[in-house]
């Protein structure tokens, strides 16, 4: 049992850190103004490899397995969320079905241009009548002699804007249930697929979600991922490693009003002593330094199941469960500790606390994780 | 004991009720529209409208005396009225008010900044809050210095509510250091200051729709008659000004929450998965039966706070109460609804998310969850309050 990351990870978390702390959190006021983040800090992005942090180096990639991802998300989670989700939704659900279920031709055609960054990634599998409850899918997909016919919409699509590979679930066969459900993987240009107007949200500025419509969108057999059938087993496995992904960035988001907290704390007087010695104060910082180190150990204990190729459906859900109640609570704890300066839009916390909010949410929300939690415990006295 | 509201009671709120839902509800998408384009949520016009459609209704200063004019219903029926009020996000007040100090204002100043402040044809603001100094007073640093028969003012104060528009400020400066070090409550003079006499304000951008103002003082000279009440006597004017109605921020979680566990009532009905309405499901119920618990033990705290008042006591601790728990409760309230929406909640879509980025001001303006708990555990162990005293 070794808890410590390898040397050539931690040499390169501390060059992300660095990069993250220098290049990129200073543009953090300016996307939240415009909702818009700059080229210019994108290509710097692609340069150095982050958008092929899920990818195998043989394609491109770093390489670097779950864990080593982990240790990367957890820096990028330290600046603006928005900048953060667009990197982790191309990394993660984005990317992650064509490395684990693709086959070589699809591989070689598509892992290459999203590692280096040249075309983005999203997921699309949730529905307006189907969030979480994927079997209700009513997007269609009929064969007809070596293309699919993709009717139906999509919406809350994380990077529909910039995305220019999606990996999007219909129903072949609808009786079939869970079983009739089929992956494949749509380009922004195949005929007949459109992306519609973006939502307006409480926050993530920046990263933007939008519909997706697909009218006799015409997508090639070979493009079919995985096996026919088999779309609902790669949802529910593209789902997990992006929960534990997500975790990890939430993680890098606490650790980081924590250190704003801790700071703030010791230098703000009132009554005549700093407030982190009034024990109001003191107590929540210890609350959240405890949390922080909980889901710190929670993220990496997932993240090496993964790369031991592990069953983690039950573990991403608790630990996305975990994560996201955490990033909520120490996000609210910091606003607290930062009174009306952490009320205020010129200082970074009000922004984590809207940020925060989501990730209750999306890719499942809290709810769900607990029903998957209770039905994965469940199946062993079931059967 | 009675606890049911009067006949005359009912009627306010029956007509303040129709009041919100004819003239105030059908304007949120504008609202909503107009925040979103950056411009003030209501035309001035608008604004001006809506009061007058209330004074003719006898909706005006309801809580001014009579001898200037106002309806005088009382806190307990402010308290009724700002819970109705509040079941929506439009902006709104009834008018006809001014702050609890400025009654303290001699003759000739209540005839210069009073009366016009009552009859809507000037705005006020109260400033005491500065950057080092928030709860903590004894670190107030603005300085009034006299000089001839004028006060020269220097400093600056910060998240000042109506600072923006105002066209005075009642403003809260140091006078006489040595005394204001030695005791912490004496030596700070309250000062009227006309915007024309040379402050600035500076809006401040919040995670709200409401922005309050950073002033700046740079040698405003203020003549000696603008002193409000004694002078080195401005800390007691400061107490009242803040102590006064705290349980307004309560009243006010109380009629927000209203508003929307009934649209998450609503939603939960009509939202299906899995094949049933999300109201079915025990996660939901939960929910559903705790905000609402929590809504009317708040209400009547605030209630509580606001009848003591009326009846001639201190109410203070009652109101620290009512302002911690109700700032508390419609956290946890908008934060359920929001979660019952998933994320429809979290867009603009629906006004939730502005509901709960202004909710989350609640528990710290007004003195923070931290500076109510330690003026209600003050009480108790000093034995200012025994333990279940108020009934």
């Amino acid at each position: 049992m070794d808890f410590r990351l390898d040397e050539d990870i931690l040499l390169l978390k501390e060059n992300i850190r660095q990069f993250i702390e220098e290049q990129i959190d200073p543009f953090s006021m300016q996307i939240e103004d415009e909702d818009h983040i700059p080229e210019s800090i994108i290509n710097l992005s692609k340069e150095i490899g982050l958008f092929g942090l899920s990818i195998p180096e043989r394609y491109g990639g770093l390489g670097i397995g779950m864990v080593g991802k982990c240790a990367l998300y957890e820096e990028i989670g330290k600046t603006h969320n928005g900048y953060t989700t667009l990197i982790g939704a191309h990394t993660g659900i984005g990317t992650v079905g064509i490395v684990e279920m693709g086959n070589e031709m699809q591989k070689e055609k598509y892992l290459p241009d999203m590692a280096s960054g040249n075309r983005i990634g999203a997921f699309a599998l949730t529905e307006p009548a189907a969030g979480s409850h994927a079997t209700n899918l009513k997007m269609t997909a009929v064969k007809n002699g070596d293309k699919y016919i993709l009717n139906g919409t999509k919406h809350y699509i994380t990077n529909a804007d910039v995305a220019d590979i999606f990996t999007v679930m219909a129903v072949t066969d609808k009786d079939k249930g869970a079983k009739g459900i089929t992956s494949f993987i749509v380009e922004k240009d195949f005929p007949g697929f459109r992306v519609g107007s973006l939502e307006r949200k409480m926050g993530l500025r920046g990263s933007h979600s939008a519909e997706l419509f697909f009218e006799d969108c015409e997508v090639p057999a070979e493009n079919v991922l995985g096996d026919v059938g088999q779309g609902y087993v790669n949802a529910l496995k593209i789902l997990a490693n992006g929960r534990a992904g997500l975790a990890a960035r939430n993680l890098g988001s606490c650790q980081y009003l924590l250190d704003l907290s801790t700071k703030y704390a010791t230098e703000r007087e009132q009554f005549n002593v700093p407030i982190i010695d009034h024990q109001a104060v003191s107590h929540m910082i210890a609350e959240m330094a405890m949390e922080i180190e909980a889901l710190r150990s929670f993220t990496y204990r997932v993240a090496w199941m993964v790369d031991q190729k592990e069953k983690i459906i039950k573990e991403a859900a608790m630990l996305k469960l975990y994560g996201s109640e955490v990033y909520n609570r120490i996000a609210d704890k910091a606003v607290q500790i930062h009174g009306g300066m952490g009320y205020m839009k010129d200082y970074p916390v009000e922004r984590f606390y809207r940020d925060a909010r989501i990730t209750r949410i999306y890719e499942g929300t809290s709810e769900i994780q607990k029903n998957i939690i209770t039905g994965q415990l469940k199946r062993k006295y079931q059967n | 004991m009675d606890l049911r509201l009067s006949d005359e009671q009912k009627m306010v709120q029956k007509t303040i009720r129709k009041f919100v839902e004819n003239e105030l509800i059908p304007l949120e998408n504008e609202v909503l529209r107009n925040e979103m384009a950056g411009k003030p949520s209501l035309p001035e016009g608008t604004l001006k409208d809506l009061q007058e459609k209330a004074k003719k209704a006898g909706f005006w200063g309801i809580n001014t005396p009579e001898e200037y004019g106002g309806a005088d219903l009382g806190q307990l029926m402010m308290a009724i009225v700002l819970m109705e009020v509040s079941k929506t996000f439009v902006p709104f007040s009834f008018g006809g008010s001014a702050d609890n100090i400025l009654y303290y204002a001699n003759e000739e100043q209540k005839q210069k900044y009073l009366i016009p402040t009552i009859n809507g044809e000037k705005k006020s603001c109260f400033a005491m809050t500065e950057p080092g100094a928030g709860s903590d007073t004894r670190n107030i640093k603005m300085t009034a210095v006299k000089e001839g028969n004028e006060w020269v003012l220097n400093g600056e104060k910060t998240f000042i509510t109506g600072g923006n528009d105002a066209d005075f400020v009642m403003v809260i400066a140091v006078t006489d250091k040595e005394r204001h070090q030695a005791t912490g409550t004496e030596g700070v003079t309250c000062f009227i200051v006309d915007r024309d006499m040379g402050w600035r304000s500076e809006y401040i951008n919040t995670m709200g729709e409401w922005g309050p103002a950073g002033l700046v003082f740079d040698n405003v000279r203020v003549p000696e008659e603008n002193i409000l009440g004694e002078v080195h006597g401005g800390y007691k004017l400061g107490l009242e000004w803040i102590g006064f109605a705290r349980w307004i921020v309560g009243a006010r979680a109380v009629g927000s929450a209203e508003r929307l566990l009934q649209m998450a009532i609503e939603y939960a009905k009509e939202r299906v998965t899995f094949g049933k309405p999300i109201a079915e499901r025990q996660a939901i119920q939960w929910q559903i039966a705790d905000s609402a618990v929590e809504i009317e033990a708040a209400r009547w705290l605030v209630l509580n706070a606001a009848f003591t008042l009326d009846n001639g006591e201190d109410n203070r601790h009652l109101a620290s109460m009512a302002k911690l728990y109700g700032a508390n409760m419609g956290n946890r309230v908008v934060d359920r609804v929001l979660q019952i929406h998933g994320g429809m909640g979290y867009t603009k879509e629906l006004p939730i998310e502005r509901w709960y980025r202004e909710a989350r001001l609640w528990r710290i303006y007004d003195g923070t969850d931290e500076i109510q708990r330690m003026i209600i555990s003050r009480n108790l162990i000093k034995g200012h309050v025994k333990v279940g005293q108020f009934l």
